[in-house]
């Protein structure tokens, strides 16, 4: 009886212990994970909610090459026409000029020479001195 | 969630926003370098072709000085045998006669042929010339271009007095016309001349007012300064009314009022802006020196 409820009680004890075979390996049913998932956190409530992006240094590194991206994009399309390398044609757009005298004298040059050939008393290209009238016989009168 | 959605839109937004800014870059650029080298091209044609039409004015007037010296020898021979046919009456003065007056005629068509020619070009070139009253003279002078053309074909097939007596006819009627358009055309250079001298004086006052602006002054000099300013500007206006008054002159002249006394009344009109202008460089001059 004793017997029986010793060899019972071992059988039990044996029963509740680690329950594998011989052959099986020890760690086969040992579960995992082959890939690394999103790094997840446990609120209070159990329910997991992912790390916000500016955590995370690979999508903060996106974000931040596609504003630098953004600043060179308006830098360049906004950049003063003047210093765009756009053409080797030089740029026939007024320019605000230093405040010079030479400015002032080739103004006043070009004025003056202007102004010299100008003279209406002179009259350069008067019409041609011939014979307007010169005939070989007298017109007949009608 | 929200967070992850929001962060692959920016992401994406900013590829979009990035390659758009691209292109509308390089078509930006590309825009304004073929405007700039289309502002190039037109400069660099307007230039050759001012140059083209210097050289031509200058082989044209080599031409009509030699032909206007040809001319007038042709012209005293013809006068000497329309002398002899009139003391000798004979068959053979009659045909030097004929003959002498063909080649006065002729060497007469191409130096007016060659002047018309001439003042076409000078009109194209000119500035200051309203528009209108430019385009209006240049096509009078083509029109006369091609008569003398005609005339000067019927010169040289001339062979007869009949011939010669219809040439001095149809030449009447043409001098009349050609002589008005003359007349009408150096009015237009010369109204073109002082218009032109006004606007390169307007030039001169303007950057003189911005650099009165621009410049550091005491009250006293910039109060005088000013000063100046307005009696150039007032003395400006004046000057603009009379060109003015002229230009509508210009653009209501009858072709029957065309004669020598025309341009010599335009030129009279014109004195008085053109003693302006004179005033007005001076008077720029005298601000200029104030300042220093």
């Amino acid at each position: 009886m004793l017997e029986n409820e010793l060899e019972s009680s071992e059988l039990g004890t044996v029963a509740s212990q680690t329950q594998f075979e011989g052959e099986e390996p020890l760690f086969a049913k040992l579960h995992r994970p082959s890939k690394p998932t999103d790094v997840t956190t446990a609120n209070p409530n159990g329910v997991q909610q992912p790390h916000p992006w500016w955590k995370q240094p690979k999508k903060l590194g996106v974000v931040a090459v596609v504003i630098l991206v953004m600043i060179t994009v308006a830098g360049l399309l906004f950049m003063p026409a003047s210093q765009q390398p756009v053409s080797t044609v030089p740029s026939t757009e007024p320019s605000l000029e230093p405040v010079t005298n030479d400015g002032f004298q080739q103004r006043l040059q070009e004025a003056q020479e202007a102004l010299d050939q100008a003279d209406p008393a002179d009259n350069e290209f008067p019409i041609p001195p011939v014979d307007y009238e010169f005939r070989l016989f007298a017109q007949e009168k009608n | 969630m929200y967070t992850r959605m929001m962060s692959n839109f920016i992401c994406k937004l900013g590829v979009v926003v990035a390659i758009v800014g691209m292109f509308a870059k390089a078509t930006v650029t590309t825009v304004k370098a073929q405007a700039m080298v289309d502002q190039d091209q037109t400069a660099a044609s307007q230039s050759l072709e001012s140059a083209s039409i210097a050289s031509q004015l200058t082989d044209l007037e080599q031409q009509y000085r030699g032909q206007l010296q040809e001319y007038r020898t042709a012209e005293r021979t013809a006068q000497i045998a329309k002398t002899q046919l009139e003391q000798l009456d004979t068959l053979t003065a009659l045909e030097d006669a004929v003959q002498a007056t063909k080649a006065s005629y002729v060497l007469r068509d191409q130096v007016l042929l060659t002047y018309v020619k001439q003042l076409r070009l000078r009109l194209i070139a000119s500035l200051g010339i309203p528009l209108e009253l430019k385009n209006t003279g240049i096509k009078r002078l083509e029109e006369d271009q091609t008569f003398l053309e005609k005339h000067l074909e019927l010169s040289q097939q001339a062979t007869t007095k009949e011939d010669i007596t219809a040439l001095a006819d149809t030449f009447a009627i043409l001098a009349l016309e050609l002589k008005a358009d003359a007349f009408h055309n150096t009015s237009l250079l010369a109204f073109g001349k002082v218009q032109s001298a006004y606007d390169k004086s307007q030039a001169l006052v303007a950057y003189t007012e911005q650099q009165i602006k621009h410049q550091k002054l005491s009250e006293v000099t910039r109060a005088q300064l000013t000063r100046n300013l307005a009696v150039i500007k007032e003395l400006s206006t004046t000057t603009q009314q009379e060109l003015q008054q002229v230009a509508n002159t210009l653009a209501t002249t009858k072709s029957n009022e065309l004669d020598v006394s025309y341009y010599n009344q335009v030129a009279a009109k014109l004195s008085s802006p053109y003693s302006s202008i004179s005033r007005m460089i001076s008077f720029v001059e005298e601000t200029a020196r104030v300042r220093e």
